[in-house]
């Protein structure tokens, strides 16, 4: 049942008894090990049933519940769940250095250069949990990994070096930083569960706007700090969405204006209230509202092109609707 | 009409504002919009919470509890064991 699948357990069972089991597991160094396993959180483990966590495991297991979703069971698409969570967690600690400032560093995690290489060690072992699963299928899963990093990295790619990205560029970004991998999660677990192709586009199509809701979601909550994070805003150079948005939306006059307070922000907080003030006043969380109600949408019409079990389809909606809800009651 | 245009005219002018939120689909024909029935439903969907509207005037008292995601639920970001230095 996929009620019962632990993706994060999953994962770290998966990646401990790679190590155990293989005759070179037994030469790699226990505190790198143990500093991976770490980086997994051993602590998130916590099953405890309160929303955040519920919701985050239905997330974290999109393939094996897609795998389900057509008929097969969640136990088939583990090693490819896991995979998926090592590249997740790995794409997670790379964009942690990418997006840094150097002012940053005492906000990360760790050095930098420990940071890339446990991302390195996940990275590795997601491929070689790939590498184990066999026949057609296995292979087809293994190139559209490789295929959609490629995408993804290309996505980052444009992300770090486009200093402006214009609104339509910035959503670009999106569904290739975010809606291909949350595409592939969904593709994979179907493809597992013996899905036809018109099932598997559907799944595509369900991922993909879910990774751009979730994208959204992210930009919109950067506009405010958080503990042990710093807001979007004060990252030189750093246009997300509502940026984005308002840099179209504003006349040149306010345009500029917003470009001011964006380059003061790093260093003036009275700065990065004004350009958070200029953006919402500019209307960009209403229309990040608008478009990720259009995304949840989609989302769930893909959903109704696929005979889904009801409990599945149920976690599959649910998690959609608290996305996109943008935490109103 | 595009959807950005909207938006901006709809936070901008408060005339429109109150009009779209009496009746949408009049306020709609005022403008030439080049939405499709999607994009139509869901900005009327979210351009009708008057709610929204009552903070646009005074943007710094919006909480992201209030307006958007709440915070702590962010589920890009992976929960992590390893908290800031």
């Amino acid at each position: 049942m996929a009620s019962s699948f632990l993706p994060l357990q999953n994962a770290i069972h998966s990646f401990s008894s790679l190590i155990r089991t293989h005759p070179h597991g037994a030469n790699i160094d226990f505190e790198y090990l143990a500093e991976i396993l770490r980086i997994l959180g051993r602590d998130g483990l916590n099953t405890d049933p309160e929303p955040v966590l519920s919701q985050n495991e239905t997330l974290w297991s999109l393939p094996a519940l897609c795998c389900e979703a057509v008929g097969g069971h969640s136990s088939q698409a583990e090693r490819v769940n896991s995979a998926w969570l090592l590249f997740y967690k790995a794409a997670h600690l790379l964009d942690l250095i990418e997006d840094a400032e150097a002012e940053d560093s005492e906000i990360l995690p760790a050095q930098p250069a420990q940071i890339l290489n446990a991302a390195t060690g996940l990275i590795l072992a997601a491929n070689m949990l790939l590498g184990l699963e066999e026949g057609d299928v296995g292979r087809a899963i293994r190139e559209e990994f490789g295929f959609t990093g490629w995408r993804m990295c290309a996505g980052q790619h444009t992300d770090l070096t486009q200093a402006a990205p214009g609104l339509q560029q910035c959503w670009q970004i999106a569904e290739a930083k975010s809606g291909e991998f949350f595409a592939l999660a969904c593709r994979a677990g179907a493809r597992l569960g013996g899905a036809a192709p018109p099932q598997i586009e559907a799944f595509d199509g369900y991922g993909r706007h879910l990774g751009i809701l979730i994208q959204i979601a992210d930009d919109v909550s950067g506009l405010w700090s958080a503990t042990g994070e710093r807001c979007d805003l004060i990252r030189k150079g750093k246009w997300t969405l509502p940026v984005a948005y308002a840099m179209t939306a504003c006349p040149d006059e306010k345009q500029r204006e917003l470009q001011q307070a964006l380059q003061q922000a790093a260093k003036d907080t009275e700065a990065e209230r004004q350009a958070r003030r200029l953006i919402i006043e500019s209307g960009a969380v209403l229309y990040l509202r608008i478009e990720a109600e259009k995304h949840s949408q989609q989302c769930l019409a893909a959903l109704d092109r696929i005979d889904l079990p009801s409990a599945i389809r149920e976690r599959l909606s649910g998690m959609v609707t608290e996305i996109a809800s943008l935490g109103q009651s | 009409m595009t959807m950005v245009q909207l938006v901006y005219r709809f936070v901008s002018d408060r005339e429109f504002a109150d009009r779209f939120q009496q009746n949408p689909q009049a306020a709609l024909a005022e403008v030439s919009l080049s939405l499709n029935e999607m994009e139509l439903q869901a900005a009327t969907a979210v351009l009708q919470q008057r709610s929204y509207c009552t903070h646009l005037s005074s943007p710094e008292k919006i909480t992201p509890l209030e307006m958007a995601w709440p915070r702590p639920f962010c589920p890009y970001k992976m929960p992590s064991t390893v908290s800031p230095r």
